[in-house]
């Protein structure tokens, strides 16, 4: 088990690089929906100041 | 036939007009967030957990599902952005103009991770993190264009004219695509042949091939996803001094 997990992380050292890689996309698509969704709610707040 | 087409016709029409948009979108949102969230899961999972590791490269292999989805996605979100721009700078359609200024902020962020998966990629396979390579130099003149449009359309106050600048600027720097599609044919490049053609059958092993298509589904519906919720912002916020806005804006809140 330890040893399964330790490949799947490691990848015969190249677990940095495909790691690296898989958080980047993760925060770049987190990011784009976290923006927008700040947005909206500023839009609306201003919308209904008015 | 006829009657679907006249159907599709007049949808499309519709859907050009900012209030009628921000309906139907309301009702495609969720299920486009929800799919996306399942083919990127899966696309991910499979070609991080299950796909076979490749003999040369090894797991770094493993980079190109989140490498080359997002190369296909900044380049067809370009391809698209430059129709918009055609059909505003020809038609004059409010939404067109719109549509292309959401896009924009998707593309770039797609081509950022384009340069970095890439350059990531490129340190265990070629021993560096960047060549002035053909491949590479285009997709970075590519985010320059991409970020040329987005600065373009915040410095010009004129919403409308802003819309028309942008949209020529699309239609002018899309020549940059066929360069960046032909650009490991035309020049002797270090980066590897397209992975995906439309011409030839895959090179690649239908395990690792299939969870690159699933990704690559993910990414496009991730696209539509993020499309639909930016367009509904930039129609909030140019017709917000319009009725049906405040309407819609309370019978969502309810």
């Amino acid at each position: 088990m330890t040893e399964t997990l330790k490949n799947i992380v490691l990848m015969d050292g190249n677990g940095l690089f495909v790691w690296f890689c898989m958080s980047f996309v993760f925060l770049i698509l987190v990011l784009n929906v976290f923006f927008a969704h700040r947005r909206k709610r500023k839009l609306l707040r201003s919308i209904k100041k008015i | 036939m006829n009657k679907s087409w006249n159907k599709l016709k007049r949808w499309f029409i519709e859907m050009g007009s900012p209030p009628l948009f921000y309906r139907w979108s309301s009702k495609i949102i969720p299920w486009l967030g929800l799919f996306a969230l399942i083919f990127l899961s899966l696309g991910f999972y499979w070609g991080i957990f299950v796909a076979p590791m490749d003999y040369k490269q090894g797991d770094v292999y493993r980079i190109i599902y989140i490498h080359v989805p997002s190369a296909i996605l900044s380049e067809s979100i370009f391809i698209f952005m430059a129709i918009c721009g055609f059909i505003n700078v020809i038609w004059r359609a409010k939404i067109s103009g719109m549509m292309l200024k959401s896009a924009a902020s998707i593309g770039i962020s797609f081509t950022l991770l384009v340069l970095v998966t890439g350059s990531v990629w490129g340190k265990p396979t070629w021993g560096t993190w960047w060549v002035w390579d053909a491949r590479l130099t285009s997709t970075l003149i590519l985010f320059f264009i991409y970020a040329a449009l987005i600065g373009l359309h915040s410095t010009i106050e004129d919403k409308t004219r802003a819309d028309r600048a942008v949209s020529i600027l699309a239609i002018v720097g899309v020549a940059i695509i066929p360069v960046i599609k032909k650009s490991v044919d035309w020049w002797q490049t270090l980066h590897q042949p397209s992975t995906f053609t439309i011409t030839s059958s895959p090179s690649m092993s239908p395990d690792m091939y299939l969870p690159l298509l699933v990704c690559l589904i993910g990414f496009y519906l991730f696209f539509a996803y993020m499309l639909t919720l930016n367009l509904r912002n930039e129609v909030i916020e140019r017709e917000s001094s319009k009725n049906w806005v405040k309407q819609a804006i309370d019978l969502e809140s309810k």
